[in-house]
């Protein structure tokens, strides 16, 4: 018996190893790169695995010290945090309408929003940087955190909306019962319920919130309005001279905050996922 | 008749005006600062050298102390220029000097305002343009831009390889050929990208003219099909074979890492190169020169990015930002200007050619004068949106591309190439 | 008045400007000069252009075959990763961390990490392939260079961010099959092939569809990727809806075709939104 078990286990490790090594790898590149010394970098001769020279901190540092990537992380994080909590915020009220007010177009309403998502990225940047233009917010991180819950809402609503379903009523009603308002009921009884699928809708949100680019990159191009993703791949070429070193350096840094999110909250995300969009 | 202050006016007041505060604060209010007048701001792309920002920002802080101004420098890189530019017209406000690479002058002439004055005064103190200047700012009878300079497409080569196959100084593409042959025998060969990249387009473009082919006529009609392209097709037929395969996949660092690897003997691009080898790897740098435009068949060309800087129509303070650009001008400004590029970039009038930073370093002798050779992207056409187009769609390297790989031959390819330019708008 | 920030947002932000880009895709517009209405000429004139025909080529090869693709290995992922929650194997929480990787990093950060592996001087994967005797030389194989290569190496780039997607959520519905239709199934004598099929597949259908429809519109609006690695060449080979609509509308300056380009993405999209409409509405009833 155990005996059996042990080689099914041996099956499902050896079965997830290729997958973890074929996510892995790039990032093992990524790192390494970072730390390889200019010339290393450069030499056909070197294996390119493992280092000959020793390794350099000199990328780090120069992403630090002559480039804006501090800034660029800031405005990252400022742009992400608050688009997101802007954008559950929305979808919070959103979902809890449509799960739970029938009324007139409901239905419609929620196909509606849903069917925002009809409309990508790639078609609005340009129109929307002609609106953006108008409301004099073109370059400065305003234009981001504004545009951001456009793509963040849809999907948050819906994850949002098919979790609310999930609660039974009656909390709600025995509190409405007992003299609180709607408003009160969602925020009291149950959001503190809700918390795995608000999670959910906020790690997802957040996640596609720091990845963006093409909006990062279309509405702002001053130096020290930019997102990590744009700042890196616009300054560190120079002309054409790739900086590697200091790319891969500002790809793993770029990273690092949103798998540290990840690493602590995957569980929540996953029950968050199994409640709300099987069922 | 006295207001009645009722209570409800007072909260809607202080409502607005805490409303307006918390807007102007935002900075979404115009601003209708007194002394309005006394601000310019500039935009410009980022250099390859930052030197040269550093120079711009020093000139720009003189004038500002000159003249009473407050100056504000911003540097972009340069694939995001014209994003930056699309949203300034849009919302029709943003700096008051603008930095235009190549056709943009000609693209934005409906937003640029008329700087004439400026151009034909420095043409009486010193003598005409480079021509490549005129075609680039000098639209429709007036000049809409200010010339600055080119970073230019000059070759850079090893010496000692060169030495090594009885080769001296490339001066025609017969030379290249010559020397390319015995190059690819010891195994450092020449190389220029034939693949969707800026440096790819301008690789080909001399070629084409030196060869006496054009891809349109100044009238804008399709001329690409002719025996002239046809023989500029055998020749890099010719060479391909001995250029290594990864050319096609060149972006435009790829020619770079080429030389800077040790493995390249030759390439077209600015002095980028050789600035780059100078610090990491000095003996690499040691043996690099530089030669100045090739000479075909039918003649010498050359071509570069070329730079401006124009005035928009809608800056608020378009006397001052005529007065900068003039202020860059003075002879001893250009001089420092052009010093800080360490030779990177190059005049755009005759009276800077020969500039001490260029006869210091004998390396950098070979490009003297290269702007004259210069001629702008999608010559002898018309400077227009269709010269745009067939820049960013990569016309003229993918017919090349198509012929070196096998996929057409020449004819077929040279009618592909019509076909585009006539999709692109040509007639 | 719940519902009303949400629908202010996206009427402000995604339906004027959509409105705005229909406008803008029937007209001539470029930077710098406003334009005058043309119909229906920016699209009869894009569906003429070659670029333009082997854009939708492109677009249709890429969403596709990284779709499937990306169905195949994720379902695969995920059924292995259902064991490792099944029989609690340590160390599964960590490898659904690391497994997460390529999806939840920047993709422009993590593209340019890829962009340095197929450099064509100093390519890692040429290099290895060099030293297990496949090529001869490390820039034979010019993976952003040629058209088949490139496209290649684009599809691979999206499947390798991709597939965690997959993998998560079908492992979040896998997860949520009651242990006890599996037990009664193998009392009954049922093949572990006949368990899945007549199980697994069929409760998971929902969340399947709904994960390839997810997948098709952002595979299909995909930016990124492309950007980063070959800016849509060589060749033209590798342009997507999306990055011809930047390079015609930013790059060269024409607004109204960009415009007109970006919104050839609808039909297909209208399609698949239709779709997966439908099948919420039917989840929900269940």
């Amino acid at each position: 018996m155990v005996a059996r078990r042990r080689r099914a286990a041996a099956v499902y490790y050896l079965s997830v190893l290729p997958f973890v090594l074929f996510s892995l790898f790039p990032f093992y590149w990524m790192v390494v790169t970072s730390f390889k010394q200019n010339s290393e970098m450069y030499d056909l001769r070197a294996i390119p695995f493992w280092f000959r020279q020793p390794p350099t901190l000199e990328h780090y540092a120069f992403l630090f010290s002559r480039t804006h990537f501090l800034t660029w992380m800031g405005n990252n994080v400022v742009v992400a945090v608050v688009s997101t909590a802007a954008a559950v915020a929305i979808s919070i009220l959103a979902a809890y309408a449509l799960a739970r007010l029938r009324f007139r177009g409901s239905d419609a309403l929620g196909g509606t929003i849903f069917a925002v998502y009809l409309v990508p990225t790639t078609l609005l940047f340009i129109p929307l940087s002609q609106v953006l233009g108008f409301l004099r917010l073109v370059d400065t991180r305003w234009a981001l955190i504004v545009s951001y819950p456009t793509f963040l809402v849809p999907f948050a609503t819906w994850l949002l909306m098919s979790y609310f379903r999930t609660i039974p009523y009656d909390m709600e009603e025995s509190a409405m019962i007992d003299g609180c308002t709607r408003l009160g009921a969602l925020w009291r009884v149950v959001l503190p319920t809700a918390i795995p699928g608000v999670l959910t809708a906020m790690l997802f949100s957040f996640t596609l919130s720091w990845n963006e680019f093409i909006y990062a990159v279309t509405f702002v191009s001053s130096t020290a309005q930019k997102t990590i993703g744009p700042g890196v791949v616009t300054e560190l070429i120079r002309g054409d001279v790739f900086y590697w070193g200091e790319l891969m350096a500002g790809a793993v840094l770029g990273s690092v905050p949103i798998a540290a999110a990840y690493a602590f909250l995957l569980d929540y995300y996953i029950a968050g996922l199994t409640a709300g969009a099987v069922k | 008749m006295p207001v009645r202050l009722t209570r409800r006016t007072f909260l809607k007041t202080v409502g607005a005006a805490g409303a307006a505060y918390g807007l102007g604060l935002a900075g979404r209010f115009p601003q209708i600062a007194v002394g309005q007048e006394r601000e310019l701001s500039v935009l410009m792309y980022s250099s390859f050298v930052p030197a040269n920002d550093q120079e711009l920002r020093r000139q720009a802080a003189e004038f500002g102390r000159k003249n009473g101004v407050k100056v504000t420098m911003d540097f972009i890189s340069i694939p995001e220029m014209a994003a930056k530019q699309a949203a300034e017209v849009q919302s029709q406000r943003g700096h008051d000097v603008i930095a235009l690479e190549n056709l943009q002058t000609a693209l934005l002439q409906e937003q640029l305002e008329d700087v004439t004055d400026i151009c034909t005064g420095i043409a009486k103190k010193w003598g005409p343009w480079h021509p490549v200047a005129s075609q680039a700012c000098f639209v429709n009878g007036r000049w809409l831009a200010v010339p600055r300079n080119t970073v230019a497409f000059h070759g850079t080569y090893r010496e000692d390889y060169f030495a090594q196959v009885g080769e001296r100084f490339p001066a025609s593409w017969n030379d290249i050929l010559r020397a390319a042959k015995k190059l690819r025998a010891i195994e450092h060969p020449v190389g220029f990208a034939i693949s969707s990249c800026g440096d790819s387009n301008n690789s080909l473009q001399p070629l084409l003219w030196a060869f006496g082919a054009k891809a349109v006529t100044p009238q804008g009609e399709v001329a690409i099909e002719s025996p002239e392209t046809e023989a500029a097709i055998a020749y890099v037929q010719e060479l391909f074979p001995l250029m290594d395969r990864e050319v096609l996949a060149w972006d435009n660092a790829g020619n770079n890492r080429f030389i800077l690897s040790g493995r390249g003997s030759w390439t077209l691009n600015p002095v980028s190169v050789y600035m780059s080898a100078k610090g990491p790897t000095p003996d690499l740098a040691a043996r690099l020169n530089h030669h100045g435009a090739l000479l075909g068949p039918k003649g010498r060309f050359g071509i570069g990015d070329f730079y401006s800087f124009g005035v928009w129509k809608f800056a608020r303070n378009k006397g001052a930002a005529k007065e900068l650009l003039q202020y860059f001008y003075e002879e001893a400004n250009m001089n420092a200007f052009i010093e800080s590029g360490g030779g990177f970039n190059l005049p755009a009038h005759p009276k800077f050619d020969r500039h001490p930073v260029w006869r210091r370093d004998p390396k950098l002798e070979g490009i003297i004068g290269y702007t004259k050779w210069q001629r702008l992207t999608g010559w002898p056409g018309p400077a227009d949106r269709r010269a745009q187009a067939m820049w960013t769609t990569f016309v003229i390297p993918n017919m090349f591309a198509q012929v070196v790989t096998g996929k057409l031959t020449p004819k077929v390819a040279m009618n592909w190439a019509a076909r585009q330019l006539r999709e692109i708008g040509y007639s | 008045m719940f519902v009303a920030p949400a629908v202010i947002l996206l009427a402000l932000l995604v339906a004027y400007p959509f409105l705005l880009s229909l406008y803008l895709a029937m007209s001539d517009a470029v930077v710098g000069a406003g334009g005058r209405f043309v119909g229906v000429a920016q699209f009869a004139r894009l569906l003429r252009q070659e670029i333009f025909q082997q854009t939708l080529r492109n677009t249709a090869l890429y969403a596709v075959s990284a779709v499937v693709t990306k169905t195949a290995l994720g379902m695969i992922l995920a059924v292995i990763l259902a064991g490792f929650s099944r029989h609690r194997l340590p160390g599964s929480r960590l490898i659904r961390a690391l497994i997460l990787l390529p999806w939840i990093v920047p993709t422009a950060l993590s593209t340019v990490g890829w962009k340095w592996m197929f450099e064509p001087q100093y390519s890692v994967i040429n290099w290895t392939l060099v030293h297990l005797g496949v090529i001869g030389y490390i820039s034979d194989l010019q993976w952003l260079g040629e058209p088949h290569l490139a496209r290649g190496a684009v599809i691979l780039v999206n499947i390798w961010r991709g597939v965690p997607f997959f993998a998560i959520n079908l492992l979040a519905g896998l997860i949520a099959i009651p242990e006890e239709f599996y037990e009664a199934a193998e009392a009954d004598g049922a093949s572990s092939f006949k368990r899945f099929w007549f199980i697994t597949v069929p409760l998971l259908r929902p969340i399947l569809a709904t994960v390839i429809l997810f997948s098709l519109i952002m595979t299909i609006s995909d930016f990124n990727i492309v950007y980063v690695l070959t800016r849509g060449g060589p060749l033209n080979s590798t342009h997507l809806l999306a990055t011809l609509s930047h390079q015609v509308g930013l790059l060269t300056g024409e607004i109204g075709r960009g415009a007109a380009v970006s919104l050839f993405m609808l039909p297909f999209l209208m399609v698949i939104v239709f779709y997966q409409l439908r099948l919420m509405r039917r989840a929900w009833e269940w």
